[in-house]
């Protein structure tokens, strides 16, 4: 009988006691030993340098991101048994999950707040690797990493619709009609997506479909290559400063074990909110009224500040111009200087700072400019062709131009120009959001502090 | 087996193979090719899911001379004066908000465009008017819309017949 | 400095011990929340007060005539308790008032003239609209009055009268002039608001609209009641009742809804289609003026109060005024032929 316990695993405790001593990988024949070698070892290299071990040096959103997409597969999968797609079911399938379902709000609200730590997390990933000119040598996982972005973006997009309440029918309708926008595709875009010209039973079930299938299959497809480059691609990008920093130490247990503590405080964390603060679930769709005002999530009302300036503009030129950019950095800047390092050189460093700055300012007059004088006053004085053209929009890509120029001539590097405009890009865009955060009924600006007319 | 031939037949096999192996490579591309391009003409929508463009919306004579009715179901205004009836589309053409009534015309909610009361646009991220649509009154004494017609701004069909359309039951 | 292997494996070790922890924490609160949730409680209340056998804490549901479903009866479990009727219990397990006990019965659920968020099993949203519109709160009197509109003619039962008086004052007020409920005028004149379109309004903004319609409105040609209701403010509830009536769509399917021939939105032509000199119905209308008015003018206009007998068909409708036809809601004085 003690036989075949130990022949099980009767051992788990010296194997275990062996298995958690620091120090590198026995290449021992314990359970631990060999997993550690098969699973472990296949995502990390043997020895890192003390470098990759500091919080500054990558902020850990990658596992942070990475955390965040396990807990929504999971939650994900929790909510499906009970959601269903259907437009005359899935509001009342919601208040079921919401109110009847046992712990259904605490699954449900752990998956919005997760899905908002996801869209912040990705974001600052795409900053932290931006701004230290980590793409340089890296343009495939540059790529697989901006379509792991679309990725989440389509994710949280296609989510939003499923609940079916007045805030997704309407976000998704007006989405939907800013690709007309777009030339040449956006209508056999538009029409594959809604299945048709209005937003019905049809787009609802195209939108699960991508929500719950394609998409997260084509997460799981391009982390995978994402994680396999990283390992290909040397570690992380930049060398380590001479000294300290350039010690050699085991990964198992120093950089695993950050990395499964980071894990463990991201779940601690979001399920401490999810279970303090429950997720909105908002009025009953009505498929021909909008509220006053219609409010995009807060994570689209940039864009959509931006198409309420011009369409055409918000809906495609500044994402398409965007895109671009950020397709093009690791091929247009092909800088050495500097790779690894917050924002490079010092004078990157200052040429960021200045723009900044410069944002900041020019968002400033804009706006003031443009909210005195109120919406209306705006278009009127230019008529119907000119706010295409001349408006806050255009000024922020024309600023954004001009501050990686003169950044890029000032310091003489493509790094500084780059950075430089895509922190004008940013400010503004950050700005923007917190305009039309202050929007209210009539899509009038109120400061936070003035409250909005109840109107109809 | 003289060299010479060795050597060629040798040179014939790789020429073979790397034919093949060219071949097959097509071939497979071709093949996901193929059932991807099938993959997208199934997602291609063949059903339309909306409701039929030209549609009755009520009795003639339930629309008062001097009012404008608001048809809540096909998203158009009805308007009956004088000239006759008249019909224009309550989506915003800016992004297909439906607009609200306002002192001096229509507004729209959603980003601030506004409209006279005839549709035309006067401010907002708008561009384009509210687009009038061909508006009749059929023989069943029903008004009838066909919103694939666009008329132009303002105009009406005098009382009772108004066009050569036919009156189609709505499917 | 040497980095300490042994002192930060321990560190690390501590750090998930730590995070461990606090998950299952977190973990266990929500499972004993979960455990606990107010209608568990609110039902062994219930069982203890009422000495029943120990029953199973569990979810009751049903389709209300609406096809809603709801879960009222979870917590409130002595609505339809006939032997709960006059004694003292705690609020929630009173039985339902002795009138409306028939609907109940008859199976029309709650939610049909409460409103409210069926759905729900916490009381606080339960009892709001629902996404969570706490502003708007359950009907009760006298604004339930309101929801007997789903399927009654106002005054054709018992329990309307504060409907009736806010269907009367609308008429008398003259607001029938921009805001016409007939059929097919849905929207109204050129610039009255349908009163009929559904999304309910909070009662604060109906309130507003009467008292000072610019407020909610800027730049609106409605004219302002507030004298009017000053003196009365009974009569302002009245209209807002009526007015929440407005946006209830007929059901459609109650065993014991009044009969309508052309619906919800006209319910003078229920009986009078012939008024304005359509083919059927019960007469044609006698005046030549209302002939030439008849696109212009609905029935409420001319006959805002009623005193009649309850007709051969049963019912009676209590807003037409046969004797004393109300000219001066368009004309200054009472000018013209009239016949009788």
């Amino acid at each position: 009988m003690k036989g075949f316990f130990r022949a099980l695993g009767g051992n788990l405790p010296g194997n275990l006691r062996r298995g958690l001593r620091p120090g590198v990988a026995d290449g021992g024949n314990s359970a631990a030993s060999r997993l550690r070698r098969s699973f472990v070892y296949h995502l990390h290299p043997l020895r890192i340098t003390r470098r990759a071990l500091r919080v500054s040096t990558t902020l850990g959103l990658g596992v942070v991101s990475l955390t965040a997409f396990l807990i929504l597969s999971v939650t994900g999968v929790l909510l499906m048994i009970y959601y269903q797609p259907g437009t005359g079911e899935a509001y009342a399938s919601m208040q079921d999950i919401q109110y009847a379902v046992a712990l259904g709000s605490f699954v449900r609200a752990l998956h919005r707040w997760a899905a908002y730590a996801m869209l912040v997390s990705v974001l600052l990933h795409l900053l932290r690797v931006a701004s230290m000119g980590a793409y340089r040598g890296r343009e495939l996982n540059w790529l697989v990493g901006l379509g792991l972005g679309a990725c989440v973006l389509g994710l949280a997009f296609t989510g939003y619709l499923l609940p079916w309440d007045q805030r997704s029918y309407w976000a998704v309708r007006v989405s939907a009609n800013m690709l007309d926008s777009v030339p040449f595709l956006g209508g056999a875009i538009k029409s594959m997506m809604l299945g048709g010209q209005s937003v019905g039973q049809s787009a609802l079930l195209r939108f699960y479909m991508l929500h719950v299938a394609l998409l997260p299959a084509g997460m799981l497809a391009l982390v995978a290559v994402h994680l396999w480059r990283i390992r290909r691609d040397g570690g992380l990008a930049g060398a380590p400063k001479e000294g300290e920093d350039s010690e050699l130490l085991p990964a198992w247990p120093h950089l695993v074990l950050r990395e499964a503590l980071l894990m463990l405080w991201v779940l601690v964390i979001l399920a401490a909110v999810a279970a303090l603060v429950s997720a909105p679930l908002g009025v009953p769709v009505d498929v021909h009224v909008p509220a006053n005002p219609e409010k995009a999530p807060w994570y689209f009302l940039w864009a959509q500040e931006l198409v309420s300036y011009s369409a055409p503009l918000g809906a495609f030129v500044i994402p398409a111009l965007l895109l671009a950019g950020l397709v093009g950095l690791p091929f247009l800047d092909r800088e050495n200087v500097g790779v690894g390092r917050w924002f490079g050189t010092p004078a990157c460093r200052l040429a960021v700072l200045f723009s900044a700055l410069a944002a900041i300012a020019a968002l400033g007059l804009f706006e003031v400019f443009y909210m005195r004088a109120g919406p209306g006053a705006f278009f009127k004085a230019l008529g119907t062709v000119w706010p295409d053209v001349v408006n806050p929009g255009t000024g922020m890509i024309v600023m954004a131009l001009l501050a990686a120029l003169t950044a890029g001539i000032a310091t003489g590097s493509t790094r500084a120009a780059f950075l430089s405009g895509l922190v004008v890009m940013l400010v503004m865009l950050l700005g923007f959001t917190l305009i039309g955060a202050c929007r209210g009924p009539n899509w009038v600006f109120y400061w936070p502090w003035e409250g909005w007319p109840s109107v109809v | 087996m003289g060299k010479k031939d060795k050597a060629k037949e040798k040179g014939a096999v790789s020429s073979r193979r790397d034919f093949l192996a060219l071949a097959g490579n097509v071939g497979v591309c071709a093949c996901g090719l193929a059932a991807a391009g099938l993959g997208a003409r199934l997602a291609v929508p063949e059903l339309c899911d909306g409701p039929p463009h030209k549609f009755p919306v009520g009795p003639a004579a339930d629309f008062i001379s001097g009012t404008l009715t608001w048809i809540r179901d096909r998203e158009i205004f009805v308007v009956h004066d004088g000239d006759g009836f008249g019909a224009f589309s309550s989506r915003c053409t800016h992004l297909g908000c439906t607009v609200r009534r306002s002192t001096e015309g229509f507004y729209c909610p959603c980003h601030g465009a506004s409209y006279d009361s005839q549709g035309r646009v006067t401010t907002g991220p708008a561009r384009k008017d509210l687009p009038w649509y061909l508006t009749w009154v059929g023989s069943d004494g029903r008004v009838w819309v066909d919103t694939d017609r666009v008329a132009d701004c303002g105009s009406k069909s005098a009382n009772p017949e108004g066009s050569a359309a036919r009156d189609d039951e709505e499917s | 400095m040497l980095f300490d292997l042994a002192k930060d494996t321990r560190r690390l070790r501590v750090g998930l011990l730590a995070g461990a922890l606090f998950l299952l924490l977190v973990l266990a609160w929500v499972g004993l929340r979960a455990a606990r949730t107010e209608w568990r409680g609110t039902q062994a209340a219930f069982f203890d007060l009422t000495g029943d056998a120990r029953h199973a804490t569990e979810i009751l549901q049903n389709k209300n005539c609406t096809g809603q479903m709801e879960r009222c009866t979870t917590c409130h479990l002595g609505a339809r308790r006939r032997d709960l009727m006059g004694v003292q219990v705690p609020k929630v397990f009173r039985a339902h008032s002795r009138s409306m006990l028939g609907h109940l019965e008859r199976g029309t659920g709650c939610g049909t003239c409460h409103g409210g968020t069926g759905r729900a099993l916490d009381s606080k949203l339960a009892h709001a609209m629902p996404g969570g519109r706490l502003r708007d709160p359950l009907l009760g009197q006298p604004y339930i009055q309101a929801s007997c509109a789903r399927c009654h003619l106002p005054g054709a039962r018992e329990g309307m009268q504060r409907l009736v008086a806010g269907a009367e004052i609308y008429l008398r007020l003259g607001c029938l002039i921009c805001h016409p409920l007939n059929v097919g005028g849905r929207g109204s004149w050129d610039f009255g608001t349908d009163l009929r379109a559904p999304g309910r309004k909070s009662l604060a903004y109906l309130r507003m609209s009467l008292i000072d319609p610019a407020a909610n409105f800027p730049g609106s040609t409605m004219p302002s009641f507030k004298n009017y209701f000053a003196d009365d403010p009974e009569s302002l509830t009245d209209v807002l009742v009526f007015l929440l009536s407005l946006e209830i769509e007929n059901a459609g399917n109650c065993p014991g809804q009044d009969k309508r021939i052309t619906g919800v939105d006209n319910p003078c032509a229920d009986c009078h289609a012939g008024a304005a000199g359509r083919a059927s119905g019960r007469f044609v209308h006698k005046c030549v003026y209302i002939v030439e008015h008849k696109n212009m003018l609905t029935c409420a206009a001319c006959h805002p109060r009623q005193i009649p007998e309850p007709g051969p068909g049963g019912g009676h409708c209590p807003v037409i005024d046969r004797q004393r036809p109300n000219c001066a809601v368009c004309h200054e004085t009472n000018e013209g032929s009239r016949p009788g």
